[in-house]
């Protein structure tokens, strides 16, 4: 039933039209739609429940496989899948392979990145920073296709300029792990830098000025008190930052190699960075790029491999919300 | 979430030691310096990658560091300038720029000003070739680096993110809405919330492989529940054909039950149409009753050759007039039924190519002339005819609303996993843009009588709109980077076409970058740096954009 | 160009020209889809076949993939392709693989290849190799780990060694040749690619892979001559050296397979058929060796008869030995 609205005496300028609508009808097409928003949340869910449901049956398909123990899966030293008289199926090379290439894109991103952050939120005047916030974003823009593209073609020859004053079993080679651990720590640059920087800027000024006021300099306020104070989500940014560094798939698939590190032989390469790695994700892609219809234990071990890699970072991200949620000091 | 805040006690923090103020002042000093020195060695890489992709695709070498550096340094001023100049403009327009402001801008101005010159300068003085060309934009790939174009690359990217943009955009906006405007207040509910929230956290930080390792197995193969995308369960908006082509050329369909369908075979089939639609008359021949025609067909053809080469042996100029006069004799001589008019000017103009060209093309050319001598002469003895032993090719006419499932490696399927790496980004972002909505204008809203859904879309939503709008176009172009889900999913083909519908097999621009990069020779190196410049020239306007809204907005609510 | 060259042109083109009578349409208004898989050391030559192809018949779309000879074949035996490129021949258990699914396949041969062993242009002590060297590097039970356990005198500094990885038709040829388990450390990849960039950035490298990868890539590598086990002289691959089969252990044919319910599309009759015509070209320009004309004219009539099966396995799956003249003229 509608009804016109009547315009009281004296009001002028555009009316609201006013209708009657049943109640009834608007409580069910808002039950409705409420509805559909909790099938929206309920989709995330189901996308974790796919990621888990899929690595799960798969990786129980390749334990399953002759020649492959949980045991040896987990504790073993060598991996070779597809080459040598029998299959080894130790993980721990892909890991330190992984593990070494964010170790260096961390000591590259970290120190840049922090005392980056320190300087855009203490120091830097406000139009600088107006300019260099945007230049950041466009920067963790960048894909990591261009990357890649940059450690192959610049970082490596440069380092291999380094050549001469190494031994030579330890010289830099076309595929090595500083050249793929750089260019990935140059990629999470800006990340450590922005969510830094938003950490230290939430520290309130009362802080500052209370350091300030006890006649502290600006050096002294930004170590002793601010940095403190922000410390639990810079280091919720330092682990979002290395999971985005252990996950890095395109960069490794051209820099880093494709040979696995033989551990069992010599547990030392795993700290030579001059050498070639394979980490977990550039497995993944030698196996999804050479054949997509095998159904031997070969296929199955990417799949294998992807649950340990989801593991890691579900453990990092985890971690570091939990850290932040925590210890966030919130004021006021 | 609020907690008891804990402030830091000074207690033993600060250790008093007697140091003289310069002493402190120096530190001071050196920690700025540090911190410029640092700010310089990110910048420096930074500029570094730009540089090396710039000098690589446009074809500026350099013999040593300095020019490299020199050119590293003028791109790195004209983009600081660049973004400065506009950022700090409306200040001087609305006269609120300070003194140090208006030095900025003067400064800033005068820097993009001469580094452009300068770029301008070293332009003319490049020695290599410019990679990053029309040519190279409208192309297919090619074995050549001269040749090859990122085409069919940019169509699929086009298509991959719209596909994953109008998927991302309702469910992640919704479960934004969910987790920002609904919260329980049930303890359950509250716990339910708080591990969706999570669950997203979590989900941001997965790595993209193992998106496309799920695509794979939830689009592509549908987990393997609809069959294979060779024999689909379902399918829409396709018809399938048999297309047979008679003696005279003309092509006929034959319309199949599925893709599976075994072959027709010509005699079964009672009534003939054309691929218009119209009826064909068409006689079926078995091809031994027609042996002997078949075989003195192709007598006629090879008299003509050889009756060809000795004329060709003794001609007296190689033109198009003497060619002309040998094959109408060489016609008459061998016997050939065709009818000569065109297919002998054909032959000409074929056999005038060949001889201008070398090696493979004259080879070739002479190939096709021969050919097209054979056809004709088939057409004239079999006007209309089809042999019963003919195989017809399996054609689909396929609707641009075509769908089948499973999805096989189609746009469709890499779109859908662009959206599981996408969908994350864009509800925190819209979660972020939401929050950012001032509590003063819902608590107006409910206090008008609204419920909370009207409050929602015709309040909150509208105003946290340019926020979400922002999140959405970097989502979007993070996702138009990512290579690794879609190499899972299609993996590295040669592709020289853009896909027409769905279903259709594509590469993404990263893919064929990465392609390119993996090869040896250098040209592909430089070919793959016009690319990422291609790219990165998409990506800045996407970013542009945001960060316009972006800038617009936050004067709305200051 | 002089009569004499022409005429002699086209007369090479008449003698190659078995044409029959079953495709009468003309290839510009064709249309279709043909997909190819497979090695990646054949790769280049289908790829260019592939974009000649085009601007003879631009409605017929043909992607070329690269999963190496094996994962191609297991496409293959699954029906999702239509031709298999293979550096080798088909083993028996993916003919058993096919034959299970219903697929049967034309063998067709298309060129020679030489596979070439490869090290860094500053290796300057490796004048050429034995066999027995190539299996002291190679062989898992012996796996030397430095050039000086090579042979003596070489440098005392670790060797790195690029190969195929599993997949690939090139690294099931050397294993035969090998004869025995190869190695696990070394860098592994399918694409021919990867390899010749790393052999071509590390002085201590040695990799192997098809001649018309070294051949595109000569000035960033050497090429090292391998001692003929029956002449017993180094011989360094080209071009007249792999032909003639002086080349030896390492000469190899190699293959395209196709699938003969394919074969009854006209598209892929007129692919194949440009295939093989000009192979003789498109293979010397890629870098690798063009097969004799008696052995092409072998392939086209075979394909047109589409005589299926291989011939390189006994029937009781054993491999067949033999030159390529030898098995495929039979």
């Amino acid at each position: 039933m509608t009804t016109a609205a009547t315009v009281p005496a004296g009001m002028s300028g555009p009316q609201p039209r006013g209708r009657r609508r049943s109640v009834r009808l608007r409580k069910v097409r808002e039950a409705g739609i409420m509805s559909t928003l909790v099938m929206g949340g309920v989709f995330s869910l189901l996308t974790t429940g796919a990621i888990i449901f899929v690595l799960a049956r798969e990786s129980y398909r390749f334990l399953g496989e002759e020649d492959v123990t949980f045991w040896g899966f987990i504790g073993g030293l060598q991996w070779n899948p597809l080459l040598g008289a029998e299959q080894h199926f130790g993980i721990w090379p892909l890991i330190a392979g992984t593990l070494m290439i964010a170790a260096v894109a961390m000591i590259v991103a970290v120190p840049l990145g922090l005392v980056t952050a320190i300087w855009l939120s203490e120091y830097a005047p406000a139009t600088l920073r107006s300019i260099l916030k945007p230049v950041l974003e466009i920067l963790a823009g960048i894909p990591t296709v261009v990357f890649g593209f940059f450690a192959l073609t610049v970082v490596t020859p440069g380092l291999q300029w380094f050549n001469r004053f190494l031994p030579g079993d330890h010289q830099f080679g076309v595929y090595n792990a500083a050249s793929a651990g750089i260019a990935v720590g140059i990629l999470t640059l800006p990340i450590v830098t922005s969510l830094s920087e938003d950490a230290l800027r939430a520290v309130p000024g009362s802080l500052r000025e209370a350091s300030y006021g006890l006649g502290a300099t600006r050096f002294e306020t930004s170590l002793k008190v601010v940095f403190p104070a922000a410390l639990s989500g810079i280091i919720a940014a330092f682990l979002l930052a290395v999971a985005r560094a252990v996950g890095e798939t395109m960069i490794v698939a051209l820099a880093a190699g494709s040979s696995p590190l033989p551990l069992h032989e010599e547990p030392t390469a795993a700290i030579d960075i001059t050498r070639e790695v394979q980490p977990m994700t550039g497995y993944m892609v030698q196996i999804f790029l050479g054949d997509a219809s095998n159904f031997g234990p070969e296929y199955f071990s990417s799949y294998a491999v992807a649950a340990v890699l989801f593991l890691m970072t579900f453990v990092l991200t985890v971690i570091g919300h939990v850290i932040r949620k925590k210890f966030q000091q919130v004021y006021e | 979430m609020m907690e008891a805040a804990n402030i830091p006690v000074p207690t033993a923090a600060f250790s008093i030691r007697f140091r003289s103020r310069a002493q402190r002042r120096v530190k001071d000093r050196l920690f700025v310096g540090l911190c410029i020195f640092a700010a310089s060695v990110s910048m420096l890489a930074l500029v570094m990658l730009l540089t090396s992709i710039i000098s690589q695709a446009f074809g500026l070498t350099f013999d040593s560091v300095l020019p490299a550096l020199l050119l590293g340094i003028l791109v790195f001023t004209t983009g600081a300038s660049s973004i400065a100049v506009p950022v700090m403009l409306p200040r001087l327009v609305r006269r609120k720029a300070s003194r140090r402001d208006r030095i900025i801008i003067v400064i800033a101005a005068v820097a993009l000003i001469v580094s452009i010159a300068l770029l301008v300068w070293l332009w003319q003085m490049r020695t290599g070739r410019t990679w990053l060309t029309w040519q190279f934009i409208v192309s297919v790939p090619s074995r050549f680096p001269e040749l090859t174009g990122i085409w069919p690359a940019m169509i699929g990217t086009v298509m991959t993110a719209a596909v994953c943009a109008l998927t991302a955009v309702p469910v992640g906006v919704a479960t934004a809405v969910l987790l920002e405007e609904f919260r329980p207040r049930h303890r359950i509910l509250r716990k339910a919330h708080g591990f969706v929230q999570l669950n997203i956290t979590n989900l941001a930080g997965v790595p993209s492989i193992v998106y496309g390792i799920l695509g794979l197995t939830a689009f592509v193969q549908v987990f393997g529940a609809f069959g294979t995308p060779n024999d689909p369960a379902f399918t829409l908006g396709v018809k399938w054909y048999d297309q047979f082509y008679t003696e005279s050329g003309e092509a006929l369909v034959v319309p199949v039950a599925d893709q599976a369908a075994p072959s027709t075979s010509p005699r079964d089939v009672t009534e003939w149409r054309t691929e218009s639609g119209e009826v064909a008359q068409v006689r079926i021949v078995e091809r031994e009753s027609a042996a002997a025609e078949i075989e003195a067909a192709d007598a006629a053809v090879e008299a003509f050759e050889e009756s060809m080469e000795e004329r060709m042996g003794s001609l007296a100029s190689f033109d198009a007039a003497g060619l002309a006069a040998a094959v109408e004799e060489a016609w008459v001589e061998a016997g050939l039924t065709a009818d000569a008019t065109g297919v002998q000017g054909e032959v000409v103009e074929l056999l005038l190519a060949a001889g201008e060209a070398t090696g493979r093309e004259a080879r070739r050319a002479l190939r096709q002339a021969v050919d097209v001598v054979e056809r004709a002469e088939m057409h004239a003895r079999f006007p209309g005819v089809l042999f019963a032993d003919a195989s017809p090719s399996r054609t689909a006419e396929t609707k641009p609303w075509y769908f089948r499932l499973p999805l096989g490696r189609g746009v469709l399927a890499g779109g859908l996993t662009l959206m599981l790496v996408v969908l994350p980004i864009v509800i925190i972002a819209s979660q972020e843009a939401l929050r950012a909505v001032p509590r003063s204008m819902r608590a107006a809203s409910l206090a008008l009588g609204a419920t909370p859904w009207q409050t929602v879309r015709r309040t909150t939503l509208p105003a946290a709109l340019p926020g979400i709008m922002t999140g959405v176009i970097l989502a979007m172009s993070r996702a138009i980077g990512e290579a690794a889900p879609i190499l899972v999913i299609a993996g590295i083909v040669y592709i020289t076409f853009i896909p027409h519908h769905l279903m259709d097999d594509f590469t993404v621009m990263p893919l064929q970058i990465y392609n390119w990069a993996s090869q040896p020779q250098e040209d592909f190196h430089f070919v793959a740096a016009a690319g990422i410049i291609l790219l990165m020239a998409i990506l800045l306007c996407f970013n542009a954009t945001a960060i316009l809204i972006r800038q617009k907005t936050q004067k709305q609510f200051s | 160009m002089s009569m004499a060259f022409k005429t002699s042109v086209l007369a090479t083109a008449v003698t190659g020209m078995v044409m029959c009578a079953a495709g009468s349409q003309d290839p510009a208004r064709m249309s279709g889809s043909i997909s190819i898989d497979g090695s990646s050391t054949v790769e280049p030559i289908t790829k260019a076949v592939a974009e000649e192809f085009r601007e003879l018949a631009p409605g017929i779309r043909v992607t070329v993939a690269v999963s190496g000879t094996g994962g191609g074949f297991k496409r293959f035996a699954l029906g999702e392709t239509d031709i298999s490129d293979a550096s080798r021949p088909i083993k028996k258990e993916e003919m058993d693989a096919a034959k299970a699914n219903g697929i049967e396949f034309i063998e067709l041969p298309v060129a020679y290849d030489g596979l070439s062993i490869v090290v860094h242009p500053s290796n300057d002590w490796v004048d050429y190799l034995t066999v027995d060297e190539i299996k002291k590097i190679f062989l898992a039970s012996e796996a030397a780990k430095n050039w000086s356990d090579v042979r003596a005198g070489w440098p005392n500094q670790r060797i790195k060694i690029f190969a195929p990885g599993t997949d690939s038709g090139t690294f099931d040829y050397f294993k035969e040749v090998m004869a025995g388990d190869i190695r696990a450390d070394m860098s592994v990849s399918e694409d021919d690619n990867v390899l010749v960039t790393g052999v071509a950035g590390d002085a201590n490298s040695l990799g192997f892979f098809g001649f018309a990868y070294y051949i595109e890539n000569q000035d960033k590598l050497k090429v090292v001559p391998i001692v003929n086990p029956k002449l017993s002289t180094p011989v360094t691959p080209s071009h007249d050296s792999i032909e003639s089969g002086e080349y030896a252990p390492f000469s190899r044919p190699l293959f395209i397979y196709v699938n003969k319910k394919s074969a009854t599309r006209p598209e892929v009759r007129e692919f194949v058929e440009f295939y093989l015509a000009e192979a003789a070209d498109l293979v010397d320009e890629v870098g690798y060796v063009a097969l004799p004309e008696d052995i092409y004219e072998a392939a086209e009539s075979n394909f047109k008869a589409n005589r299926t099966g291989t011939k390189f396995l006994t029937a009781d799956g054993k491999k067949a030995e033999g030159s390529l003249r030898d098995i495929y003229l039979k």
